[in-house]
């Protein structure tokens, strides 16, 4: 046994990684299974897509894992057939992601053009075709519910989070447990809500604002949490400098801390509006009806984009279903967009 | 890196007293060495080993050959890849994302890392006791020592029971749990799970067993029923330990090797028989550990 | 030098920090307290309204409300019946098939990403997955109606014809269209995304040493995931469903497109008709009389009291899991 002296150049290697070689069994016999399956559902009564998914599963897990049990026994044809299993449970699961995606691409976008983004229906029927007709009145809706909603949760939201995150007083237990019972309200029961509080006995009817309240309950619990997250994650030490220096708290909080976590902030506020844009149910309650837009939020119904979709499933008509598809192609887009945005906001860093 | 002893007139006195001390323990563990019956496989043999975390040279040329049938000590400052050096030798290295590695690992012969290997076979045979006791927490003490078995889907030519017996023995834990084999693993004391664990390891019969600093996380008397179970082990295995405790390095090992990091990635200084490593060893470097100069 | 310790003397009581918060803190802690205090107003004002205002289906209906299964009100005088009993079978049924088709999905699709994906991959299908979750619920409804509908009822006949001979899988007369089957299978999709986020987020969390301490041991991946994560995540993969349990009870323009609302008792999964409180909330919405809205506030009360239990367990569950980590 003797010691060795230091080394010229070795190079890294990984010689666990599994070579394109080593899969070249593997790939025969998937199409061996291939093979299979086409000859069993041309002799056998199965047809259909069904049959030549199910057998081509079959046969090519059960190959392999045979492949493996040969080479390396027992336990490892187990693993094979989990790993197949595994593999496809998350194909199946993407599955119906792309086809919601695509589904609504393909559709919607025969109804896109430029000018149903400056008419409304109040000429127009659901199923008249369309060439006439718009969702402007749609769009806008949605866009002040959205304001009022944010007007509305934004200061609650915060505020809650600051007290969960910055005073962390007795009753800070309680409040978390209130905000997840909120999060499970689902969204008819908050329609409802504000139904037989404000409509049931009174005279006032469906309006804008109206609207926006059930939206502003949905929308607190989902603000406060991340807002929560995010203002955890400012560093003890800048608060620890705010208050050296003398500060106040509540200076502290509002001029170091708030700032601090501003990015994340807006996450939350992107977060929380995305969950509402796409809300129907309470708006049935709540928005009363227009087929133009209503510039008074206070009095007179309104329409949102989900509602929109709504009134068009419901037509039933080819043009109906058609106008569904637009409006849910443009409602997609601004929860993509939404979405998109929270991403960049959650991620950009705070110089 | 000295250490300065003002009551002494110079510092090599306690330095040489306690090097003195540790080269008579491993001389006293030499003589004890009884041979015992005929050792399993004919070894483990690493060649030119290096590891790389990404970018980052971890470990360069290590090659050791670790006798059937001996207790080998890899000692040395942390940080220098003693605890690398032993996941390479039964493939636990490559969980990292960022891991490769080069040379080779031979037991009885054959490379483990010779492509088409089955990894899991080579963990069968090579065995691992860790720093913190990871007992599994849903099973029971019976169904921890068996569940290398389970894992493996494999069949042990004894019976369970009698299997479960003789684990628990060699480990030197079976007089205190054979009365509560069905009951959780969680109620252990912190020795008597790392005892657990070497029996679980036992189960599958490997030909070697590495443990990372299996003591470092238990208290002395639970530390001295272990390295007795490592003596009785030994006699039907080839053990390699890695330890910080040069005392225990010198009651256990047969022989032991040096690692040492200058910045650089570590590296293997020297290895010898024990008793010699810590009496007359060949490197200035090791004389500087091993004497208590430093780390 | 010597040094004698004493005994020391009494030891002196702990002194009593207190500070004086200026009036703008005394403020800001008010406030803030006050604006949280908002979320237990809320959520107060809810269950209030709700149960006040539709206390008088309670009051004339009694216990029957929820037991009896006829919902018919009224006319020219004769007594209204309201019960839920239909409702709640069908809210159970609907909820127990997304349970059943979506919780397996979200496990298997969990362990995927978590133990088999590999890295490139696994960022852009956890994306997809998060993007899933912020779909809206028309969306759901009118893809379910259009696009999936004609597939699910091929494979109600398929299940039909072979497991016809189990009760909740026959039915009475052909009609496979707009059935609880279907309204299930949207609803399994609609929780997938949030069982998934909830399971991934437990397996990341199960303890590496004992990962590490059954593949030293020989185990193949699946081996360990069976002996290790499996064990550990069980309670926090129960939390997730339950979560997706509270999602599916109050969905409702997404069943509603979907499935035939038909105010009777169906325990066949198969059989085209069925309902579910929230839906019927909305389908009899627009011609109630005063007496009928107020029943349906009633029913939205009992909605509102079956998630707020339902959410509350799971989170409770899952909150433990991730604490006690066993």
């Amino acid at each position: 046994m003797t010691t060795i002296a230091n080394t010229t150049s070795v190079q890294p290697t990984k010689p666990w990684k599994v070579t394109k070689r080593q899969l070249i069994p593997n790939l025969v016999l998937l199409i061996a299974a291939a093979a299979v399956t086409y000859a069993i559902v041309a002799i056998s009564p199965m047809k259909g897509k069904l049959a030549y998914v199910l057998l081509f599963f079959i046969f090519g897990t059960g190959f392999q894992a045979a492949l493996s049990w040969s080479k390396r026994g027992k336990s490892a044809a187990t693993d094979t057939i989990a790993a197949a299993i595994m593999m496809t449970g998350g194909f199946l699961v993407f599955l119906p992601v792309v086809s919601l995606l695509f589904t609504t691409i393909a559709k919607g976008i025969k109804g896109l053009r430029p000018q149903i983004f400056t008419n409304t229906m109040e000429a127009t029927s659901y199923s008249d075709p369309l060439t006439s007709g718009g969702l402007l009145h749609a769009i806008i809706g949605t866009l002040f519910l959205i304001l009022i909603a944010t007007v509305i949760s934004l200061p609650l939201s915060i505020l809650t989070a600051l007290y969960l995150t910055e005073i962390k007083g007795k009753a800070s237990g309680f409040i978390q447990f209130l905000v997840q019972a909120m999060s499970g309200v689902p969204s008819v029961v908050a329609g409802i809500f504000i139904y037989a509080a404000l409509l049931l006995t009174t005279n006032l009817r469906g309006s804008t604002i109206i609207g926006a309240l059930p939206l502003a309950i949905l929308m607190i619990p989902t603000v406060t949490r991340t807002a929560q997250e995010v203002l955890l994650l400012v560093p003890n030490e800048l608060r620890e400098a705010g208050l050296a220096l003398g500060a106040t708290q509540w200076k502290t909080v509002a001029t170091i801390v708030v700032p601090a976590a501003r990015n994340g902030l807006i996450t939350a506020v992107i977060l929380g509006v995305a969950r509402i844009a796409g809300e129907t149910a309470p708006l049935l309650f709540t928005l009363g009806t227009s087929d133009k837009v209503n510039w008074n939020i206070f009095s007179g119904g309104q329409n949102a984009l989900p509602y929109y979709v709504w009134s068009g499933l419901r037509d039933g008509t080819e043009g109906g279903l058609q106008r569904a598809w637009t409006g849910i192609l443009v409602l997609l887009i601004l929860v993509l967009t939404l979405f998109v945005s929270a991403r960049i906001f959650g991620s950009r860093k705070v110089k | 890196m000295n250490n300065v002893n003002d009551d002494n007139n110079g510092e090599d006195m306690s330095t040489t007293s306690s090097t003195n001390s540790l080269s008579s323990v491993a001389a006293q563990h030499a003589a004890q060495r009884q041979p015992g019956t005929a050792p399993l496989g004919s070894g483990l043999e690493a060649r030119g080993i290096h590891a790389w975390f990404g970018k980052h040279h971890a470990l360069s040329d290590v090659s050791l050959d670790f006798a059937a049938g001996t207790v080998t000590a890899l000692i040395g400052p942390s940080g220098c890849g003693k605890s690398t050096f032993i996941r390479t030798l039964n493939r636990m290295h490559e969980f990292i994302p960022s891991a490769a590695m080069a040379g080779e690992v031979l037991l009885d012969g054959k490379d483990i890392y010779e492509s088409g290997t089955d990894v899991t076979k080579i963990r069968l045979q090579i065995g691992m006791v860790f720093q913190k006791p990871n007992p599994f927490p849903s099973m029971t003490i019976g169904q921890n020592v068996l569940s290398g078995l389970k894992l493996a889907q494999i069949k042990s030519a004894k019976s369970n029971d009698d299997l479960l017996e003789e684990c628990l023995t060699r480990a030197g834990l079976w007089n205190e749990v054979k009365d509560r084999l069905g009951a959780h693993a969680g109620g252990l004391s912190g020795g008597q799970q790392q005892r657990l664990c070497i029996a679980r390891s036992l189960a599958v019969n490997p030909k070697v067993l590495l443990m990372d600093e299996p003591c470092s996380a238990l208290d002395p008397g639970s530390t001295l029923r272990i390295e007795d179970t490592i003596g009785q082990l030994a006699k039907t295995m080839t053990i390699i330990i890695v330890t910080h405790n040069m005392q225990q390095a010198a009651r256990v090992s047969d022989y032991t090797a040096f690692f040492l990091s200058d910045g650089g990635p570590g590296q293997m200084i020297e290895v010898g028989p024990t008793n010699e490593m810590f009496s007359r060893p060949k490197d200035q470097r090791t004389e500087n550990y091993v004497s208590g100069r430093f780390g | 030098m010597t040094f004698t310790a004493n005994a020391p003397k009494s030891i002196p009581d702990k002194r009593q920090i207190t500070t004086k918060p200026r009036i703008s803190d005394k403020i800001f802690r008010g406030i803030l307290t006050a604006m949280s205090m908002s979320s237990l107003l809320i959520l107060t004002l809810i269950g209030l309204f709700l149960s006040l205002r539709g206390f008088q289906a309670f009051q004339t209906q009694g216990i029957g409300f929820i037991t009896k299964v006829d919902w018919t009100a009224g006319v020219d005088g004769s007594p209204d019946s309201f019960g839920l009993g239909a409702m709640i079978v069908g809210t159970l049924l609907i909820s127990a098939t997304a349970l059943v088709i979506g919780v397996p999905l979200s496990v298997l699709t969990a362990l995927y990403l978590t133990f088999y994906a590999p890295e490139s991959l696994k960022r852009t299908l956890v994306t997809l997955v998060d993007l899933m979750a912020s779909f809206p619920s028309i969306l759901y409804g009118l893809w379910g109606f259009i696009v999936l509908m004609p597939m699910a009822e091929y494979w109600a006949q398929l299940i039909h014809k072979y497991l016809g001979w189990i009760p909740i899988f026959g039915m009475p007369s052909p009609a496979y269209t707009r059935s609880p089957f279907i309204a299930g299978l949207v609803l399994a999709i609609m929780i997938i995304p949030i069982v998934t986020s909830v399971s991934r987020e437990i397996f990341n969390q199960t303890p590496l040493d004992r990962i590490q301490a059954a593949y030293a041991l020989g185990a193949t991946r699946w081996a360990m995931i069976k002996a290790v994560v499996l064990p550990f995540g069980a309670s926090g993969v129960v939390g997730g469903a339950m979560l997706g349990l509270g999602r599916a009870l109050g969905e409702t323009v997404a069943v509603y497109s979907v499935l035939n609302i038909v105010f009777k008792v169906n325990f066949q999964v198969l059989y085209g008709f069925g309902g579910n409180i929230a839906s019927m909330i909305v389908g009899k919405w627009g011609e109630a009389s005063l007496t009928e809205s107020k029943a349906l506030l009633a029913a939205g009360f009992v909605l509102f009291v079956m998630t707020l239990i339902v959410n509350l367990l799971a989170n409770f569950i899952v909150r433990r899991t991730v604490k006690t980590g066993k």
